[in-house]
């Protein structure tokens, strides 16, 4: 079965989650000497060529040269890019199943095309989409936050969208005309993969059939889990981490002023290692409000900048527990995965997709979203070495790619459409 | 051209004359419309003791350009400079459409008098050459005219519309408009859908991918857009290349060198389509579903002697924008006839619920009819009004006096997105102007019929 597994970039370029795990799924096919391509947008003009948005990084993987401008409606700048471009890549590939792991940069109507070219092919030709986020929802990069408060959105309509972005002139007509785009594209789809069920009841209230949504948490590589740190003598598992992109959504400030609500006594005993970064290109406020938490924590807050994937168990071997306080909903944020099949117990908000990736007490710890007190209260409970013990003890091996694979499996032939579990 | 003439203050200044005159007299705005007309506007304040005059030449064949004006006050000038409390001020105002003015006005001047001795010449230095666009000059026409006064219907009588009959404004009949067609339409379409567009283009490319979730719609239909603006022909033809793969819809586009208005466009749509089932859609509504316009189709069959069928229109927020129209006299446009749109904006579950209505009329955002109906039994929209309003009820009404009826349905439902063609009409003044010239032709056309739908007394 020949597979084409399409995402909105390539990890040799871009370090995102849904990237990376497409990637990852393309290398696992390979590994299996199956028949699968990976095709990538890519957005650098020094790698294309004239006369062809295509060119070849290694053997099956293409890069798709797509300057896109219109976010708001996922248009790429020229339609023929689509229809000429995408449809002649597909005739000459012909591949059975076209799984699109996002539209970023791509264009929502290549599920369009897919669909004119499925028409025309004798052969049965399935179409998969996995959603990585809110997009199709919400125009605010999908984040479904209220762009002038950033607090939580639950829905969206038209009015409510609006209001939102009332600041640069969008009508409802205009969120109207969004919608009715993406659900004209969406309906294309043979199959969703949602990797959590948070995110696939989003979608189900926006009015995608529950019956074509499967549920399949994204597979990890196989690791060995690291041992846990060792502890001098009445040290506390204090260790602490955050690890990632540092943006506004990701609540870095939330964590720092956690730490302010702890005991003096317990913060000196105490780290938060901060791995990841990319501040520089957030808000003025929010980087002045990390400066001057850093200022006032001191010692006890140590930036590393950003880290390569490679380094990763390194990183983690150094501390007791990640920490994930997004503000946001999330989907399945890819390091949680990564913290459990290193054996590291998690805290992260009780919002989204983080909440059902996390059992409460059991291998980690959630906090009321946004609550510095709440998350001080967690770090302290987590620090007590018994209670981290039994957290530790308690980290499940996430799924793998292979595994997640084989649940892909049963899209990819349109036989099953229940939801498959870790 | 577009700058506005001067305010010309007398170019008296003679004290001696004005002393013995009293006589304050200023042209506001004087202009040549169409071939031979001319259209001042200005005001005159005298004693009240002696005769005004104001001539247009030549001396031997004066026209007296206050017998023929319209008079009215001029709030604006008591309140300026230049108020001189012996003068009487009371409908200063004037305001006059001269049909053979540009030719009488050779030497730029008009004449002053008082019990009909000259006294002075107003000397016009400054004024649109000819040629302005009949559309300029019709925008220059109302833009003196206070559309809330209680004179407008006579100003508009009197003045407005003998100018705007002498203005060559672009009619459909004379323009061939260049078809081009992209993918193969279907051989006998059930239906054509005309869908003009104006000001912006994008709409096309949503209505497309809407249409291309509809099979019934690519294999039955007729799908023309009419571009009715000659600045977008390129960025036009280009989109439609760059689109029309995408959505598997087949299309026809009409282009053509003029702006015609809403009612030509959709007349030169009409005459271009080869269903002998017209629906005239706007590029702002959307469906609901598929099958719709096999829907009406079926409908329309089945009403007797079914003239015009509109459809429930619904805001993005799922409200009435349309449920059939109604007719009222509006106290403030000098009670002329407007049409009102009942529930517009209130939620659907309280609106009517009968399936068809038998109506007076419906939009045109959404409009099933034959062609025949529309094309002969109503000659087409009537492109008189300018820009375009009206057109719809007085189709409608049109189809009334030949015997047809109007139905409304309400199991087919689309989505209009009526801001969305608001926001293009341009400076809101302006339009509002157009909207009550347009009003009062319509007002003027259908007054006995609509008194008489609407059961006022005779």
């Amino acid at each position: 079965m020949r597979v084409l597994i399409i995402a909105h970039g390539h990890p040799d370029f871009a370090k995102g989650g849904a990237e990376l795990v497409a990637y990852q799924m393309f290398i696992a096919l390979r590994r299996r000497g199956e028949d699968a391509w990976f095709l990538a947008a890519h957005r650098e003009q020094s790698l294309a060529y004239g006369g062809t948005p295509f060119s070849t990084l290694r053997e099956r993987e293409i890069l798709w040269f797509s300057p896109m401008t219109d976010y708001f409606l996922m248009a790429p700048p020229d339609r023929r890019l689509v229809w000429k471009d995408f449809q002649e890549l597909l005739e000459r590939l012909q591949p059975e199943v076209i799984h699109f792991h996002h539209y970023l940069h791509l264009g929502v109507s290549c599920i369009l095309q897919a669909a004119h070219y499925r028409q025309t092919m004798t052969r049965p030709v399935r179409i998969i989409l996995t959603l990585h986020e809110y997009l199709a929802i919400c125009a605010n990069d999908g984040q479904m936050i209220m762009r002038q408060t950033q607090e939580l959105c639950t829905e969206s309509s038209p009015p409510r969208c609006a209001y939102c972005f009332r600041d640069i002139g969008k009508q409802p007509e205009d969120f109207f005309l969004r919608e009715r785009l993406f659900r004209a594209c969406l309906a294309r789809v043979d199959a969703f993969v949602a990797p959590s069920h948070f995110l696939k009841q989003v979608y189900v209230r926006w009015g995608l059939a529950e019956e074509r949504i499967t549920v399949i948490e994204n597979g990890q590589p196989p690791v060995d889990k690291l041992l846990p740190r060792v502890l001098r003598a009445s040290e506390m598992r204090g260790e602490f981490a955050y690890f990632g992109q540092i943006n506004r959504f990701k609540g870095l400030d939330v964590l720092l002023e956690a730490l302010v609500f702890l005991p003096k006594a317990i913060r000196k005993r105490i780290r938060v290692q901060v791995f990841g970064g990319g501040i520089e290109n957030q808000p003025e406020t929010f980087q002045q409000t990390i400066a001057a938490l850093r200022k006032q924590l001191g010692y006890c807050v140590v930036f590393h900048g950003s880290y390569q994937p490679e380094q990763l168990p390194g990183l983690l071997a150094m501390v007791d527990t990640v920490v994930v306080p997004s503000i946001w909903w999330e989907n399945s944020p890819l390091v949680i995965q990564e913290a459990f099949k290193y054996g590291r117990p998690v805290i992260c908000s009780d919002v989204g997709g983080m909440r059902e990736k996390v059992r409460h007490e059991v291998d980690g710890w959630r906090f009321v979203c946004r609550s510095p007190a709440s998350l001080a209260e967690a770090m302290m409970r987590t620090l007590e070495p018994e209670t981290w013990d039994k957290l530790h003890r308690n980290t499940l091996v996430p799924i793998t790619v292979d595994q997640s694979l084989e649940n892909h499996r049963a899209i990819y032939s349109g036989k099953t459409t229940t939801d498959v579990r870790p | 051209m577009n700058e506005p003439v001067q305010p010309m203050r007398s170019s008296v200044a003679n004290a001696r004359e004005l002393s013995l005159a009293r006589c304050q007299a200023v042209i506001d705005d004087i202009f040549p419309v169409g071939e031979t007309g001319l259209f001042v506007v200005g005001w005159i304040a005298g004693t009240g003791k002696q005769a005004q005059e104001i001539w247009l030449g030549p001396d031997t064949e004066r026209y007296d350009i206050l017998r023929h004006a319209c008079r009215y006050p001029r709030p604006d000038i008591v309140a300026a400079k230049g108020f001189d409390p012996q003068l009487r001020y009371e409908d200063a105002g004037f305001m006059v459409f001269v049909p053979d003015g540009a030719l009488r006005f050779q030497e730029k001047r008009l004449a002053v008098a008082c019990d009909g001795e000259l006294l002075y010449h107003l000397e016009i230095r400054k004024m649109p050459a000819q040629g302005m666009r009949p559309l300029e000059t019709a925008k220059r026409l109302l833009k003196h005219i206070n559309i809330h006064s209680t004179r407008m219907r006579e100003w508009m009588g009197r003045q407005i519309a003998p100018a705007m009959a002498t203005l060559d404004l672009p009619n459909s009949v004379t323009v061939t408009p260049e078809v081009r067609e992209y993918g193969s339409a279907p051989k006998q379409p059930i239906a054509s859908v005309i869908a003009p567009l104006y000001g912006r283009l994008d709409l096309m490319e949503h209505q497309l991918c809407e249409f291309g979730l509809d099979a019934q719609f690519r294999a039955e239909v007729e799908l023309i857009y009419v571009l009715d603006d000659p600045k977008l022909q390129d960025s036009f033809t280009r989109l439609c290349h760059e689109v029309a793969p995408l959505y598997g819809v087949p299309f026809k586009t009409l282009t053509y060198p003029v702006n015609l208005g809403y009612a030509g466009a959709n007349n030169v749509g009409a005459r271009v389509a080869r269903s002998r089932h017209l629906v005239l859609l706007n590029s702002d509504v959307f469906p609901d579903q598929p099958g719709w316009v096999q829907a009406l189709a079926a409908t329309h069959r089945q009403l007797p002697d079914c003239g015009a069928l509109g459809v429930r229109l619904l805001f993005p927020d799922g409200s009435v924008q349309h449920d059939g129209m109604r007719f009222e006299r509006f106290p403030f446009l000098d009670h002329l006839w407007i049409n009102t749109h009942p529930g517009k904006g209130l939620p659907v579950s309280d609106a009517p619920v009968a399936p068809v209505a038998l109506v007076p009329a419906v939009t045109a955002a959404c409009l099933w009819i034959s062609r025949e109906d529309f094309l002969v039994t109503a000659g087409g929209f009537d492109e008189g009004y300018i820009i375009g309003d009206f057109e719809d009820s007085d189709l409608c009404l049109k189809l009334l006096l030949k015997g047809r009826r109007n139905y409304l349905i309400r199991d087919v439902m689309l989505y209009h997105l009526e801001r969305q063609s608001q926001r293009l009409a341009g400076a809101e003044d302006w339009r509002q102007k157009v909207t009550a010239y347009n009003c009062w032709r319509h007002t003027q056309r259908w007054d006995t019929v609509l008194s008489r739908l609407c059961g006022e007394a005779a």
